[in-house]
């Protein structure tokens, strides 16, 4: 496959600041587009994609927001010192917005307990515009799905959701969970609507539990193909060069 | 009491006991009443710090001090929002009118801030604490109620 040259060129990519990941996508993900990543528990998704956000802001100089709608700002605060980074510095440094949207919801009736993505795009043509963030996560839209009734309607809602991402000229990374032993996303169509789909698993090997990380698709690329470890270290992930065989 | 309440000239009237003249200060008496104004500016005041705090308090559990910050000085002017309410008490002769101006600039500042639906469920929770305990005295002042 040859890449659209206009996107192969440095200005034309966003890296993500993840080791061994860049390497694999000519650089990092495609300016302004959607991405997915998708992993069951445990296989490090939230971390991959707070990496993404917190790498914007403090080695690309490019603002992130962050929403959380399952964590609490507490627990990703947490997760973020684990790996060094402080979430708070780059906070008062105007270079990253960590929001908890679940914090506005407790208490309500349990239909409105979770988030709806018309909410989410109003929330965020607001907070873009207030903020002026490059980067934005949503982890994940797991939560997001659990609003809708049909996987019709679902899918209707989320085109136009990625649809005003893009609009909205932001890089943007949606997390994703994918049910054990089944289909790689939660309701099977993330994957389709987004630009690209990074997929994380976990394999047994010898009686012990191995990451690895896939890039299954990102359009206007030419990107690895293959199955490769992944190790999370002091500093967060990490991808391995090699491919698992 | 005329007198006292400025109505009326008294003038000392020459006579065996002291008595005294009263004139109409103008041939025109014009009297206000201000029927909706049932609030004591110091049950407004604390009324519009509860509201606020909780305001803030929420603001800080969604997106952190930086975001309390934002909301505060898009709201209020400043970030400093106690002493930028204070002034607008002290300015402002109508408890009520203060309160109302609170909460349309919090609303405001919300809904600028993180679109109408994020925004005014936060307005929402800062009401429904500030009018815990309150719900005579905001049904006196004759408040709307903060809808999401």
């Amino acid at each position: 496959m040859i890449a659209h040259p206009a996107t192969t060129s440095a200005s034309n990519r966003v890296p993500t600041g993840i080791a061994g990941l860049d390497s694999l996508i000519q650089g990092g993900f495609p300016l302004g587009s959607v991405n997915l990543v998708a992993g069951p528990a445990g296989s490090g998704k939230s971390l991959l994609a707070l990496q993404f956000a917190y790498q914007g802001a403090s080695a690309f100089d490019e603002p992130s927001a962050f929403l959380a709608l399952e964590e609490t700002r507490d627990s990703v605060e947490r997760v973020a010192a684990l790996f060094g980074m402080d979430l708070k510095r780059m906070e008062e440094a105007g270079k990253f917005v960590l929001v908890d949207l679940g914090a506005i919801r407790a208490g309500s009736p349990r239909e409105q307990l979770t988030v709806g993505l018309r909410e989410l795009e109003d929330f965020l043509r607001s907070c873009i515009a207030s903020t002026n963030v490059r980067r934005v996560v949503v982890d994940s839209i797991s939560a997001v799905g659990l609003r809708y009734r049909s996987l019709q309607e679902l899918r209707e809602e989320m085109f136009a959701f990625t649809r005003f991402l893009r609009d909205s000229k932001v890089t943007s990374l949606l997390v994703t969970e994918s049910p054990e032993g089944g289909r790689l996303t939660r309701f099977g169509v993330e994957q389709f609507l987004a630009d690209s789909f990074l997929h994380l698993a976990l394999d047994e090997v010898k009686g012990e539990l191995r990451r690895t990380l896939t890039v299954r698709k990102m359009r206007l690329t030419r990107h690895d193909t293959g199955k490769h470890p992944v190790h999370i270290t002091t500093e967060g992930i990490v991808v391995a060069e090699e491919r698992v065989l | 009491m005329f007198h006292r309440a400025g109505f009326l000239d008294r003038r000392a009237h020459a006579a065996k006991r002291p008595t005294f003249a009263y004139r109409l200060k103008s041939p025109v008496i014009r009297l206000e009443f201000d029927l909706a104004e049932r609030v004591a500016p110091s049950q407004a005041r604390e009324f519009a710090f509860a509201f606020a705090d909780a305001l803030v308090a929420a603001s800080e559990r969604l997106g952190g001090l930086r975001l309390t910050a934002s909301l505060a000085r898009v709201a209020w002017g400043q970030e400093d929002w106690r002493g930028s309410l204070e002034r607008q008490f002290a300015g402002e002769e109508h408890p009520r009118a203060a309160v109302d101006a609170i909460l349309r600039d919090a609303r405001r500042a919300a809904t600028d801030l993180l679109g109408a639906t994020a925004g005014g469920r936060l307005v929402r929770i800062a009401w429904d604490a500030a009018i815990q305990g309150r719900q005579e005295f905001v049904a006196s002042l004759g408040l709307a109620e903060v809808t999401a």
